[in-house]
């Protein structure tokens, strides 16, 4: 946000020595190469400003040489406490002086490891397919179109800096960080592997596969072939990337609405598999009384992890109503 | 079902939930168990690895 460290940290992008009229209402935003000599459009440093605010995270144009910028307004500077001045004071002198020594290059990649030091990840992007070089965009977690000042053309905005929590287990609020969560539920998940992988596994192979198999229905490894396919979905897989999704209605509005409409699709999505979720527990207490012919284990552990899929935990589940 | 199903995916949802909300929706109006759902997705991975196995097995009496 305005006036934040990571914020004023960008105070190297521009070469006026008076911190304080550089940074009016500024905030953090591109810069062309074909706008390097020009002053930076009100509507772009706009931009930039509201996805930081909304999304916090850092704008960088593909087509450019990732440096950062800071566009320069009059009217927010007053709007700013005495505190904030200070600061924008503070980091502008200390931004200047970071220009003055280093050259373009060793500034950015110090831009990018002081970001990174405040748990925002920047990578510099690849060119749009659009562009001139041709070259395929990788995923990015949000495209934006801002329409230049000349009209001519559009330019395509990717934000490239993602907020990664700096590795902490603990966040601020005292819980625990998601970057620490993400990596147990990888972690989990290739355990999971592991156990398809197993001794047991090897036994269904030769139980199946031999001339004389066991009685009873051939049992595959279900369990860890069931947790491993519902436990990287629901963990593994990256949410926004990965899964197919249509994706030609939400791009054409604004990004704060674009949030607001994923997040109601997100909650239809949840509200629906919460409406499930009695029935789901109800058939897993259900499979309780049946076991796998191999691992003897109940059939309702086997399938709890799509309890566990849908938020439920395999906690709580209720008594069995159907009959026997 | 396919309102649910068509709300959800113009919204940006995985299209994959979104068809499995859909049958949700639809059991759900219907007044169906809906325990047919985890039923009918839990299986289904089991079934497609019992016919590669079933694949498996017959290929390799076939060499």
């Amino acid at each position: 946000m305005p006036g934040s460290k990571e914020w004023l940290a960008s105070a190297g992008a521009r070469r006026e020595p008076d911190a304080a009229r550089l940074y009016r209402r500024s905030y953090l935003g591109l810069e062309d190469r074909h706008h390097r000599t020009a002053r930076t459009t009100s509507a772009d440093a706009a931009q930039s400003a509201k996805f930081y605010e909304v999304t916090r995270q850092i704008v960088a144009h593909p087509g450019t040489s990732g440096r950062l910028q800071l566009g320069d307004f009059l009217e927010g500077w007053h709007a700013l406490s005495a505190a904030h001045r200070a600061q924008m004071n503070e980091g502008g002198g200390e931004g200047g002086e970071l220009q003055r020594r280093k050259p373009r290059g060793a500034r950015k990649g110090e831009l990018i490891e002081f970001f990174r030091a405040k748990g925002i990840e920047i990578t510099v992007p690849d060119r749009c397919s659009g562009t001139r070089s041709g070259r395929p965009c990788k995923e990015a977690y949000l495209i934006v179109r801002v329409t230049r000042r000349s009209g001519r053309a559009e330019l395509l905005e990717r934000i490239n800096a993602v907020k990664i929590g700096d590795g902490p287990r603990l966040s601020r609020k005292g819980g625990l960080s998601p970057v620490f969560l993400g990596r147990w539920a990888d972690l989990t998940g290739a355990g999971i592997f592991a156990v398809l992988s197993s001794p047991s596994s090897c036994r269904w192979c030769a139980a199946s596969y031999s001339a004389h198999p066991p009685r009873g229905p051939r049992s595959s490894p279900r369990s860890p072939f069931v947790w491993v396919i519902f436990w990287g979905t629901a963990f593994a897989v990256s949410a926004f990337r990965a899964r197919p999704r249509v994706d030609f209605v939400v791009p054409r509005f604004a990004p704060a609405v674009q949030r607001s409409l994923y997040a109601l699709g997100l909650a239809a999505l949840g509200g629906c598999f919460l409406w499930a979720l009695p029935g789901i527990a109800d058939y897993l207490r259900f499979m309780m009384r049946e076991r796998t012919p191999v691992l003897d284990w109940p059939y309702g552990v086997v399938y709890s992890v799509f309890s566990r899929r849908r938020g439920d935990g395999g906690a709580a589940l209720p008594r069995r109503h159907r009959p026997p | 079902m396919l309102a649910v199903f068509v709300a959800i995916a113009l919204l940006r949802g995985p299209v994959g939930l979104a068809m499995i909300a859909g049958g949700i929706a639809y059991l759900g109006a219907t007044g169906q168990d809906m325990g047919l759902a985890a039923e009918q997705i839990l299986k289904q991975p089991l079934r497609q690895l019992r016919a590669d196995r079933r694949a498996d097995v017959s290929s390799s009496r076939q060499t």
